[in-house]
């Protein structure tokens, strides 16, 4: 499916930049296209994280320093006059040609230089004997942000290939790691119902974690296909995961619903009873 | 006077007629391009919201796509010396990075309107991506790249195919016949409603899964030839449910599964990783039945999941 022309503005369309006719046509879209609601999903997930990221504050020492600096600087600047427009322009031009103009493509690239970064100053600052809890979440949050990009990176293997990952990822053992966390990406994210079907299936020998569990109602939470919410529906009956019970309630009530998918909800319910 | 009424009547039918033809073949659209590096083997990607489509490999190195609206070409001038600036085309087509997209996808708003019928030939390494979000008949054939095929409502025929496929229909019927059935690739077809119908060769090897919640599972295989085995109800262990059945010793062509690796890709890369054991004893996601087992001893995986329909595995005529 070619929804490219709309997800290209999707960040623009996240921060209301977009014309009325612009914002209008994609939000009419996203009401009926599945891969696009996936991908905006995705990016509101990733926005999510961005956000989250604490911003450092920096000591006030540093913060004098820099004032001192600017004042130097400027000071400079107005002696000097602007003998050095010429090189800034053919500066801004060299980082214009270098760095992309994709915003997709620009928020990988932050995120690329934040790993880097991250990881140079885990070489570079020795460790502490007790992990700071901040940079612990923020380690957390850029895992998350690098699983989901990756994941991005893994859509485009032909779906087939993709329903083979998932269906060797079931010889993985323990409840944990990187290969559950792979099942439940693709089990919420990807567009094909062949793909999300054999991750689900890979998920069995796992559903007595309860992260697992969590992973595969928050999917069904958001889940349009009525095939798929019938699987879902069946994995977490018999996983006895009764916190899917009040979900289970809401679907069996909604007359929109499709009739299979309420009937087993209502089967769900009542093994739960 | 009665031959003169007759004759005009024949020229009026007549004339009705031509300017319906020519209205016809105003309407149509015929576009011929190539990938940009045809060495390659590239990919067709359709976004239809309602038609039937037919995809055909052939031994060519062009793509040549038939529709029966008019092509959206961007306002260019036409011969009139008019240009479209509103309510034109029905579809785009863009080829970037050897990858032909057919845009035909939105029918209320932006572009087009998204009802139009397709017959496009490929060459025959193309892999299609084909998604019609409404309904139509979808026919691929001919080809050895990858298909994915994804459709609301209306019924797939896929022929002559030896590239891995994933396809999936919410109403519509799926029928596949392979010629072979290519190692390392995996077949995969889900319906919610649809009956599905699988015709492989004899002789040809496969790792089978079926799942039906309520139709059956049928076959023309001997019992030597698809050794099957019925899954159990569902059971997850460690979540107070009674213990499952012990699982049942494994057939001797399973023991004797050719390939003990198989290629997958992990964020991206290919490797090669160890052949995934047998599917877990858990039965089916849906609460029905599932059928897992080997067709010849084994080999690629061929995996059909059904809600309501019923799943036919049959002889290749």
């Amino acid at each position: 499916m070619n929804c490219e022309h709309y997800q290209e503005d999707f960040i623009d369309y996240h921060d209301g930049t977009l014309t009325e006719a612009r914002l209008l046509e994609i939000r009419e879209h996203l009401k009926t296209c599945l891969d696009c609601q996936r991908a905006w999903a995705g990016l509101q997930a990733l926005q999510a994280g961005i956000d989250a990221v604490p911003t450092p504050e920096p000591p006030d020492r540093m913060r004098r320093r820099f004032f001192a600096m600017l004042e130097t600087h400027t000071a400079a600047e107005q002696r000097r006059g602007d003998i050095f427009g010429p090189a800034r322009r053919g500066i801004s031009r060299w980082f214009e040609a270098v760095l992309p103009q994709t915003p997709v493509f620009q928020a990988a690239a932050m995120l690329a230089i934040l790993a880097g970064g991250l990881w140079l100053g885990t070489r570079i600052i020795p460790a502490k004997s007790e992990p700071d809890p901040e940079i612990a979440e923020l380690r957390k949050q850029v895992d998350s942000m690098t699983r989901l990009l990756a994941y991005t990176a893994v859509q485009n293997e032909p779906a087939s290939d993709r329903v083979r990952t998932m269906l060797a990822s079931t010889s993985v053992s323990g409840s944990g790691g990187a290969p559950v966390l792979g099942l439940l990406n693709s089990l919420a994210l990807d567009p094909n119902i062949n793909v999300r079907l054999s991750a689900l299936e890979a998920l069995y020998p796992h559903a007595d974690a309860s992260d697992v569990r969590a992973g595969v109602l928050a999917a069904l939470s958001r889940e349009t296909s009525p095939l798929m919410q019938v699987a879902m529906i069946d994995f977490l009956t018999a996983a006895k995961a009764q916190e899917a019970q009040p979900l289970f309630e809401r679907i069996s009530q909604q007359p929109e619903i499709n009739d299979t998918v309420r009937a087993a909800a209502r089967r769900g319910i009542s093994e739960f009873l | 006077m009665k031959p003169y009424r007759i004759l005009q009547s024949v020229i009026l039918a007549g004339a009705l007629l031509a300017s319906a033809a020519a209205a016809s073949a105003e309407e149509d659209s015929l576009t011929t391009l190539k990938f940009s590096d045809p060495s390659k083997p590239g990919t067709l990607k359709i976004d239809l919201m309602l038609g039937d489509v037919r995809v055909v490999g052939a031994d060519t190195n062009e793509i040549t796509v038939r529709a029966d609206t008019p092509i959206d070409d961007g306002g260019k001038k036409r011969k009139d010396g008019l240009r479209s600036i509103g309510g034109g085309g029905a579809y785009r087509i863009v080829e970037k990075d050897n990858v032909v997209t057919i845009d035909a996808g939105d029918m209320f708003g932006g572009h087009g309107h998204g009802m139009s019928d397709f017959e496009i030939t490929v060459p025959r390494s193309t892999s299609v991506v084909l998604s019609t979000m409404h309904g139509g008949d979808t026919v691929v054939r001919g080809l050895t790249g990858d298909v994915e095929v994804s459709n609301q409502n209306g019924d797939m025929h896929l022929e002559d195919l030896s590239g891995g496929v994933a396809a999936d229909t919410m109403n519509g019927e799926i029928r596949a016949e392979f010629a072979k059935l290519s190692e390392g690739k995996t077949y995969s077809f889900a319906s919610m409603n649809g009956e599905i119908d699988l015709r492989v060769p004899a002789n040809a090897k496969a790792s089978v899964r079926f799942r039906a919640q309520v139709g059956e599972i049928l076959t023309d295989f001997e019992e030597n030839e698809l050794v099957t085995k019925l899954g159990p109800k569902v059971v997850v262990e460690g979540r107070g449910t009674p213990a499952p059945a012990p699982a049942p010793k494994p057939t001797p062509s399973v023991d004797a599964a050719p390939a003990p690796t198989v290629d997958v890709s992990v964020n991206g890369v290919r490797i090669r990783a160890p052949r995934a054991p047998r599917p877990p004893s858990h039965g089916s996601p849906f609460g029905g039945q599932v059928v897992t087992g080997d067709l010849n001893g084994g080999g690629p995986e061929l995996i059909a999941t059904t809600m309501r329909g019923t799943i036919t595995l049959r002889k290749a005529d």
